[in-house]
């Protein structure tokens, strides 16, 4: 019996969608964006075989739409925040508000590799293919990204809200 | 004082909230973590990060057919799929379209198109060597779900392809000229509208083989290729 080589792709959307919004910073660009690259990949004459190298080249195709919709919109690399004393401060501020608000104003590599390996879930290896860079590289990228994220959360000025029990 | 952990047990901590770390590392870095405060609050802020971030990615909106958007074939494919895949249920979806997109479903060859996401991987064959672009998709969730693939020529021909589950009657529709045949659990039918019935017979017995696993692609673009030969303009 033939497999269907698009099987995944229903299972894989939202990952995609949550990957092309990081880099995006906007969803309905994103939304748009993954729908043209799932169509795109349907009509496409060769299909990879197994799955992850299927996940790896749906990823491939949306990360290569939003690189070419970022030159679009020629955004600005965001300067990163300083590295500050990140481990001091309490970490109840590590909150979804102020991670989406923090990812939104992080450098667009920090975005993708962030995306990547929290959101998609890529191991090390399988990111590192994606984005023909050595394993090391990716490593070190995610402790950056992460860094910088935490910059990002830190200064700003929002504070999620203390939650009480009792 | 700068209690900050140093950059390689920085690289160290993250690749053990991502589960990189072989089981010697892990261990090492664990008995680590057991004594030294900043280092375990370090981890600790990592992997709420890490743990937040993905939490982030499961507000995803329902994926629809863009309002708005340059008309290209390939779209109508992806909304099909991305609608009856996200949302899980079935949508209308209507539009006209071009040949604009060059890895569209305009690309050449007779391949079909599968819907993965479809009941039971639904097949929509690519006429495009015989003239006829697949302009729109349509999913429509009544009694009997049934999803239409419409095609045009360039002098007016029109061709529609309806799909629905075998067993359940799906509405007539009017045409000149009909075909039906089932393919697993589905249940096909083209009709013409206008069409000569030689050329439609060539066309109808390609886009029968393109639904079937297995076809020969070679056979299918000959047979493509048949059908445009003295072809006159359609009528419908």
């Amino acid at each position: 019996m033939v497999r269907d080589p698009h099987a995944g792709l229903p299972a894989l959307l939202p990952r995609l969608f949550a990957f092309a919004r990081t880099m995006l910073g906007d969803a309905d660009t994103a939304r748009d964006l993954v729908q043209e690259a799932a169509a795109r990949a349907l009509a496409a004459r060769r299909v990879p075989d197994d799955e992850p190298a299927y996940h790896a080249w749906m990823f491939r195709i949306v990360r290569n739409a939003a690189l070419d919709e970022l030159r679009r919109l020629r955004q600005p690399p965001i300067e990163d925040h300083a590295q500050i004393d990140l481990w001091r401060y309490d970490d109840m501020r590590i909150a979804k508000i102020t991670v989406e608000q923090g990812l939104a104003v992080l450098a667009p590599t920090h975005r993708e590799i962030i995306a990547l390996i929290d959101m998609a879930g890529f191991s090390y290896g399988e990111a590192a293919d994606l984005l023909q860079v050595p394993v090391g590289t990716v490593m070190s990228r995610i402790a950056r990204a992460r860094g910088a994220l935490l910059a990002a959360i830190e200064a700003s000025r929002v504070q999620p809200l203390k939650s009480h029990h009792g | 004082m700068d209690n900050s952990p140093n950059p390689d047990d920085l690289l160290t901590l993250n690749a053990l909230v991502d589960g990189e770390l072989a089981p010697a590392e892990r261990a090492e870095i664990a008995s680590r973590l057991a004594v030294d405060r900043d280092l375990a609050r370090a981890y600790a802020a990592l992997a709420r990060l890490k743990a937040t971030v993905a939490n982030t990615a499961d507000d995803v909106p329902t994926l629809r057919l863009p309002k708005t958007r340059r008309p290209v074939a390939w779209r109508l494919t992806a909304a099909a799929a991305c609608v009856a895949a996200v949302i899980g249920g079935l949508v209308a979806v209507h539009g006209l379209l071009s040949s604009a997109s060059p890895d569209a479903v305009t690309a050449e060859g007779p391949m079909a198109i599968t819907l993965a996401s479809l009941p039971a991987g639904t097949n929509i064959p690519r006429l495009d060597t015989a003239g006829l672009k697949l302009i729109g998709l349509a999913i429509d969730p009544g009694k009997v779900p049934v999803i239409t693939a419409s095609y045009r020529g360039p002098h007016g021909c029109r061709l529609d392809l309806r799909a629905w589950p075998a067993g359940a009657e799906a509405p007539a529709v009017t045409g000149t000229s009909r075909r039906n045949w089932a393919v697993g659990d589905l249940v096909y039918e083209l009709v013409a509208h206008g069409m000569p019935q030689w050329r439609f017979a060539i066309i109808a017995g390609a886009a029968e083989q393109q639904t079937r696993l297995g076809s020969d692609p070679e056979r299918v673009e000959r047979r493509l290729r048949e059908a445009n030969i003295g072809a006159p303009p359609c009528v419908g």
